[in-house]
This record gives structure tokens, sequence and C-alpha cells, in this order.
């Protein structure tokens, strides 16, 4: 079937206002006067470079021993309470990643919250939590539960008949992991890292606090000092582009595909731990749950204790409040009118260029929020300057990172339906509106809706971009939990955090997790 | 299969309910209409200018709009904004800033009856924009853990090595800027560049700003922390048991003395309500806030400074020129700042 014009005008309009700020930062970067080496010396270019590294890459490989760990023990092992673990384990996930460094940072300071606790064992002082070995912590124990959702999904859905059959042979446990167990996983164990790796290049909230200097974290002080300093342009470009790279490996690799489609699981014979084993399993997840769960919540209530001893004051979060629900809902309803027709045209329509158009979107996700936001800064001010710190500017920025949530969620859902069907309604001859209206829209319809449910709950978390484009006098919960970190106002801060989780945790973890529940067991 | 379905009728209840729940909010949510709300960016952070911008409005009707960003990002905002700026007002840490922004010829001149209400009859400025606060460098340490001998005498004292690991700084707050430009300016770039490597090899911490380094002062992660001289005091107000006191180099750019300040943009559409905003910030009752809440020295005769501030005349006070020249200066430093390394 041939695409109707106006659609396919209409999605290539979408994508090209889409990439549009990748394209200009790179050609304001190509437009620098100053040479290239010199820049190099005098930005610290590869100490910046080895740090924004050896944070990526120290997150992905804790983040992999986490998640591929426990989810291997629970998928192979017979386990008392492991549905209950198993979502213990997932839901950090639900916090932002500034959250989790606010609850560290505070928590760990020198003299902090755990030096009071410690003193009862004669601790009088602590070196306190940050800089690298900081980021690296927070974003570690806010990382693995995605390692662990996509490595649980494949390994529930491998059958263990060759682990069997290599064991009978005589294997022993080390080769079996490493020849039998491991190359299976290769695919997963791929696409989680780069998913990990992405994220911690792009997280702007968790180094800030953290006071750890990666790409991201330098990029917005160049921007506070030197607005349109060939800094802010050469390392927004440079950090784009890998991410884009990145992303757009991730995005369309096999495994995405197959997760967003697992089918049921195979029925796995679960083999029993001896006491000891037992326990230590107990208690390697009774540690990772405490640290990645339990610990933050802890302080957060800590904190908001303190508060409301000292009188909260509740004024301050209410625009905090307002603010981010508002964007919010206006950004997760336009995410599902706009995903409609992209959707559609991705599943009623297959051709080579809609599956570049789809291709690109999709890698969108991934990009660095400070980036994007950036260069819709300059591009507003400098083309479209009506649009400058206003909300249409703002949602239309959250769109451009988020929509791929929308759409992506709306293609998951058609994976499963053949093409017959569309064959059998112009068989029909049904009208291509009424295949849209019949057919194609309520095959989409519920994945869309959910996906723009994920695009609601990301926008009320997103931080760098609301800092950046925001109107002014305008405030989320995100910009509030911010500024009053860096501030060292840690109450208020906590205050507006718990406010948060609590419009979000619950269905963020819904919505994460609806792969695993559509399967019958866990 | 009926589990399926089931499943997508929750969904389908779910999805309803958050349309519905849209449509209430848009329908409730009150026209944002910024039009005539007073736009003041402030460089001065929430916590000082908040309580201002209330009584302002309860007393004179006018809402107020407030960007708070750092002092340079401001001044680099406004420039690069240039005629599209949204900002009526633009409310800085330090006349570095303002003088950038009155460079470009963006500010509007102020009348001379709002200059002489100001103190400093020194700071004419053009008229470009007017002082409304005075500040003054500083360094913060905890009185408890330093004796009286520790104390540098000079800022270019800290590079001795007993100080390694002890001083808390805050590199991209436009105050330290600022105090480096003055380097330049006095000292020579040579010298301060030489200053910054070493404390930079010799080892800091870094802090986001001013307020986090009292913190850490209070809670003995660093000893010495430069800064401004009321983040101390106002900590101090907070914290009654804390030991926490201010240093007052004798004399160079550790104990600079900056006003604050406050300027009117040419492309306000608000010109009228921005200077009864300026008339407002130095009427008595907002300098007493200023002088006895904020701990900053007062801009009119009439109000006493706070009790609590020292002698102002022997710290290095600038002429209006001399800041012009700094303010020309500020992205040298900056340059040598993340030359240094931080």
């Amino acid at each position: 079937m041939k695409i109707p014009k106006f659609l396919s005008s209409l999605n290539v309009f979408i994508v090209v206002a889409f990439i549009s700020p990748i394209f200009y930062l790179f050609f304001e970067t190509l437009n620098i006067n100053n040479n290239l080496l010199q820049f190099i010396e005098i930005w610290d270019f590869y100490e910046l470079f080895f740090k924004t590294f050896s944070l990526v890459v120290g997150v992905v490989i804790i983040s992999l021993i986490l998640g591929l760990s426990s989810s291997l023990i629970i998928s192979r092992f017979k386990i008392k309470g492991s549905k209950i673990i198993l979502a213990l384990l997932i839901l950090p996930l639900v916090f932002p990643s500034y959250i989790g460094a606010l609850t560290y940072a505070s928590a760990f300071s020198p003299k902090g919250l755990a030096v009071n606790f410690l003193t009862n064992f004669g601790i009088r002082e602590i070196s306190g939590i940050s800089g690298y070995i900081g980021s690296l912590i927070v974003l570690s124990l806010f990382t693995y539960p995605y390692v662990l959702l996509i490595c649980f999904n494949t390994i529930s859905n491998l059958d263990n008949n060759i682990e069997e059959a290599a064991k009978s042979l005589g294997s022993s446990k080390v080769k079996l992991f490493t020849r039998v167990i491991l190359p299976r996983l290769k695919q997963p164990i791929t696409y989680s890292a780069l998913l990990v790796g992405l994220y911690v290049l792009s997280d702007f909230g968790a180094v800030s606090i953290m006071k750890y200097s990666t790409l991201t974290k330098v990029i917005y002080t160049y921007y506070e000092i030197d607005i349109t300093g060939d800094a802010v342009y050469l390392y927004s470009t440079l950090l784009l582009l890998t991410s884009f790279l990145l992303s757009f490996i991730q995005r369309n690799s096999d495994v995405s595909n197959q997760i967003q489609n697992s089918s049921r699981s195979k029925n796995i014979k679960k083999k029993e731990l001896n006491k000891f084993k037992l326990f230590i399993t107990y208690t390697y997840f009774v540690l990772v749950v405490f640290f990645s769960l339990i610990l933050p919540i802890l302080v957060l209530f800590y904190w908001l204790k303190n508060g409301l001893n000292s009188g909260l004051n509740i004024e301050l979060v209410y625009k905090g409040i307002f603010g981010s629900i508002f964007v919010s809902l206006t950004t997760g309803m336009l995410a599902f009118f706009i995903a409609i027709p992209i959707t559609v045209a991705f599943t009623q329509y297959k051709s080579n260029f809609n599956k570049i158009l789809e291709k690109i979107i999709l890698t969108l996700y991934g990009l660095p929020h400070i980036t994007i936001g950036i260069s819709l800064l300059f591009i507003s001010l400098k083309f479209v300057p009506r649009l400058y710190q206003s909300f249409t500017l703002l949602i239309f920025s959250y769109l451009i990172v988020f929509l791929p949530q929308a759409i992506g969620a709306g293609r998951a859902s058609t994976y499963q339906i053949s093409n017959s069907f569309l064959e059998a309604s112009s068989v029909l001859g049904f009208s291509r509106l009424k295949t849209f209206y019949k057919v194609t829209f309520p095959m989409i319809r519920n994945g869309i809706l959910s996906g723009s449910a994920l695009v609601f709950l990301s926008t009320i978390k997103e931080l760098p971009q609301t800092l950046l484009l925001r109107p002014t006098g305008f405030k989320t919960l995100a910009i509030d939990i911010w500024s009053f970190s860096i501030e060292g106002q840690f109450t208020d801060a906590a205050f507006s955090s718990i406010i948060l989780l609590a419009i979000s945790a619950i269905p963020t973890y819904i919505l994460s997790t609806r792969n695993l529940r559509s399967k019958n067991d866990i | 299969m009926f589990r399926l379905k089931n499943r997508n009728f929750k969904l389908f209840i779910f999805n309803n309910f958050f349309i519905l729940t849209f449509t209430l909010i848009a329908c409730t949510f009150p026209n944002n209409d910024q039009g005539n709300n007073l736009v003041i960016y402030s460089g001065r952070s929430e916590s000082i200018v908040d309580e201002i911008i209330k009584d302002f409005t309860e007393e004179t009707g006018i809402q107020v709009d407030v960007r708070y960003a750092n002092s340079t990002e401001l001044a680099n905002t406004i420039i690069l904004e240039g005629n599209n700026s949204p900002a009526d007002l633009f409310f800085s840490q330090d006349p570095i800033n303002l003088e950038k922004v009155a460079e470009q010829n963006l500010f509007t001149q102020l009348p001379n009856e709002i200059m002489q209400r100001s103190l400093n009859s020194n700071y004419q400025f053009n008229n470009y924009w007017i002082p409304t606060s005075i500040r003054v460098r500083t360094l913060g340490y905890n009185s408890t853990s330093t004796q009286q001998e520790e104390l540098p005498i000079d800022l270019y004292e800290l590079i001795n090595p007993k100080y390694k690991n002890k001083i808390g700084l805050a590199p991209t707050n436009s105050s330290f800027i600022t105090m480096v430009s003055c380097m330049i300016y006095f000292d020579g770039e040579e010298k301060t560049n030489t200053w910054l490597k070493n404390i930079h090899d010799q080892g800091y911490i870094e802090y986001p700003n001013n307020s986090t380094q009292i913190n850490a002062i209070d809670n003995d992660e660093i000893k010495f922390g430069l800064v401004n001289h009321y983040y101390t005091l106002r900590y101090k107000s907070e914290n009654q048991t804390s030991n926490v006191k201010n240093y007052y180099f004798k004399s160079g750019c550790g104990s600079l003395v900056m006003p604050s300040g406050i300027g009117v943009l040419k492309t306000s559409k608000n010109q009228e309500n921005a200077t009864i905003f300026i008339e407002f910030l130095l009427n008595s009752n907002t300098q007493e806030l200023i002088t006895n809440n904020l701990f900053e020295f007062p801009v009119i005769d009439i109000v006493n400074q706070n009790n609590q501030l020292p002698e102002i005349n022997s710290f290095l006070n600038l002429e209006p020129n001399q800041w012009l020249e700094l303010s020309k200066l500020q992205t040298k430093a900056v340059e040598l700042i993340s030359k240094a390394g931080y």
C-alpha cells in the first residue's frame, strides 16, 4: 500500500523538527573560529574525557554484575519469596538519579546522618561520599534494575536444556557459566550495557550533586560562565553525537524488539540450594535492597521528620507540584496525539523510508537532555524569539526526547499482529481511513496510551531541559529538588522528593514491569 | 485469553482516567498572563530575594516573576538575548556583571533623584545601575578548631603547604570569579595564575556555592572557605551554637568590597514598575531587612549597619572605572581558573 502524501509529509516534518537541535549544534560547532588544538589545551579536554569514560565504564560493570547475578539466581534457583525479592530489586528504578544522589550526599557527608548513627559504634567522622566514588555508587545502584529487567526477561525465555546437557557431560561450573550461559546472554548484556552507559553519559543531576565533572556537568558549568563559548558548543556536539551513535545501536538492536515482544516463559526446572548457600543468597539480596531502596527512603523520611519538627513551609512546594503536573500532563497528552500518525505510518505502510524515520525517532530517546536544551535555547533566540522561555518550547523539548517512548510502546503492541489483518481489511474493500479506524487504531491505542503515561512520568522527573528552557517564575518539583540540594537545604529537598516519588513511583513501577507481569509465572 | 482482555480493560480504565484528569486540570489552569508581571533576572539567591519580593507584591500589588541563576550566566544571557530580552530588571551579585551589561548599552539610565538615594556617592556608574547593598569577600573559618595564629595574612599566604586540603572554594561562583579578576587587575596575570595553580595542585575542596562551604566549615570538612561575609553571619544566626566566623584580610582582593546592584533594561516594557521596585529596595524598611536579617551593609544613611558587621573603610573599595576594567578581565579570569584545572 502506498502511504498517503499528507501522512508522509507530516511525519517528515515531525522528524525534521525533532532533529533540528542536533544539526544546529553541529553547524555552530563547525563555525568555531578557535584552533581546535588550542581549545583542547585550554579546556582540559583529555582529563574530562577520561573522567567521563571511567565513570561510564565503572557504572556499567557494577550494574551488570548486580543485575545479571540477581536475575540468574532468581530464575535458576528455588528461592522462597522470589516474586517479592524481584519486585524489591526492580523498585529502585523509580528514583530519579538526582534524588538518589541527594540521599547519599546528605547521609554520607563527613559529619552527616551516617555519623550520627555510627557514633554509637565509636565512629565520629567518615571521609564522605562524593566525586567519582559517590557518582559510581549512586548511578550503579539506580541503574542495575534496568539490567535486571532486561536480563531476567531473556533468561526466562531461554530453556535450560543446554545447561543440563553441558552439566551431564561433566563441564565444571566455571565453564558452564563462561561457555554456556554467558554466550547466550551476549545480546541482552550488550543491550543493557549500552542502556546503562547512555544513562550515565547523559546524567546531569547525580554528577552535579556529587561534584564529579563529567561532560554534562562541565557543559553546564561553561554555560554558566560563557554562554556562547566554544566549550559549550564543542562539548555539547561531542556529547550529542556520541550518544546518538550509542542510542542508535541500542534502540534498534534485535534485543530491543525481542524485549518488547517477549513471549511466554519456558517452563524451567528451578534447582534447590543448600542452607548455607541460601543464607548467602538472602544476605546478598538484603544488602542490595537495603542500599538501593531502603536507605534512600529512610534518609528522605529522616529529613522530612526533621522538617516537620522545625515547621516545614508547605507553600514552598505548592508551586512546584502544580507546575510539574501541568507540564507533564500536557506533554503526555500531546505525545498521545502526535504518536498516532507516526505509529500508523510505521505499521500500516512499511517502506524503507519509514524504517529510517522510525529508527531516527527511536534514537532520540537516549539523547542527553542538557544538549537538547542548550540547542533549543539558542535556536529559539536566533530564529523564533517569541518561543524563547515559553511553555510551547519547553513542551516541544520534552516531546523530542520522550515521544519515542509513546511510539515505541505503540509499535510494540503491533508486533504480535501480522500483516494479514491489513490485507484482509483491504480485500474486504475497506477504505484506508476505515482500515485505520477499524483495524490499526484499536491495535495501537492502548500501547500508545501506556506509552504516553510513560512520557508523563519521564517529564515529571526531567531536570536539565526544564532548568534551561523554563518560563521565568515557573517551577517544577525537579527544579525545586535540584536548587534546594545545591544550596544544602536537605529538608526542603527531601520534602519535594517525597512528593515527586508519591506521584510517580507506583505508575513507573507498573509500566516498567508490564512485560514481566504478562507472563504466567515469575 | 480472558486474562489478556482483563488486562487491556484495566489499561483502558487507567488511560481514560489519565485523559479525564488532564482535561480537568487544563480547564482549571489559570491563564499564565506574564505580560504585566515584572520580570527580574536575579543573580542573588532565592533565600535572600524571596522575602523582599513578597513584601514588594504585598505593598504595591505588582506581581513579580523571578529567574534565579548565577549572575555571570544571567549577564551573558541578557547580552545573548539582546533586543529580545524578556527581563525588566537585572539584579546582580556584583558590579562586574552589571558593567558587562552596561557596556553593551542594554541598560536604561536611571533618574538622578534615584541615584542620589544610594549613600555611596562615588558609585555613580553612569546612572546605568545602582548599588542596593554592600558585601565583602572574606575567609570563613571555625573558631573552635582554628587558632588565631593559623590565619593567613593575605590570600597569597594560602599557598603555604600548611593549608593543603584545608581550603574550600566555589570556582564557578560569580563572586569568586570577581575576586580572581581583581587579583589579575592589581597583582598581574602571572601572579594570579601561579596562585590558582598552587591552590589547585596542593589540594582544595570544591563547592557549588558559598553556603555549602559554611556548612562544610561547621562540619569540619574544611578549615577555611573563600566566601562572602554575610553567609557566615547568616549561618551563625540560624545555628546559634556554631562557631563559624569571618576573618577579614587586612588588604588586597581577599577583602574586596562588592556592591550588589540592580539596573533596568532598555527593552523593558515595564519601566515604571521597574523603577518602583528599585525605590522599594532603597527604602528604609527593606534596607533594615537587608542589614538586620541578611547581614549586608545598607546603602542609605538613615539605616545603621548591623552591629555584627565590621568597619568597612579599611577594605579594598574600587572606583566605578576600576569595575569597568575588572569586567573586561572576567573572561581572562575564567580562562585562568579553567586552565589551572578547576
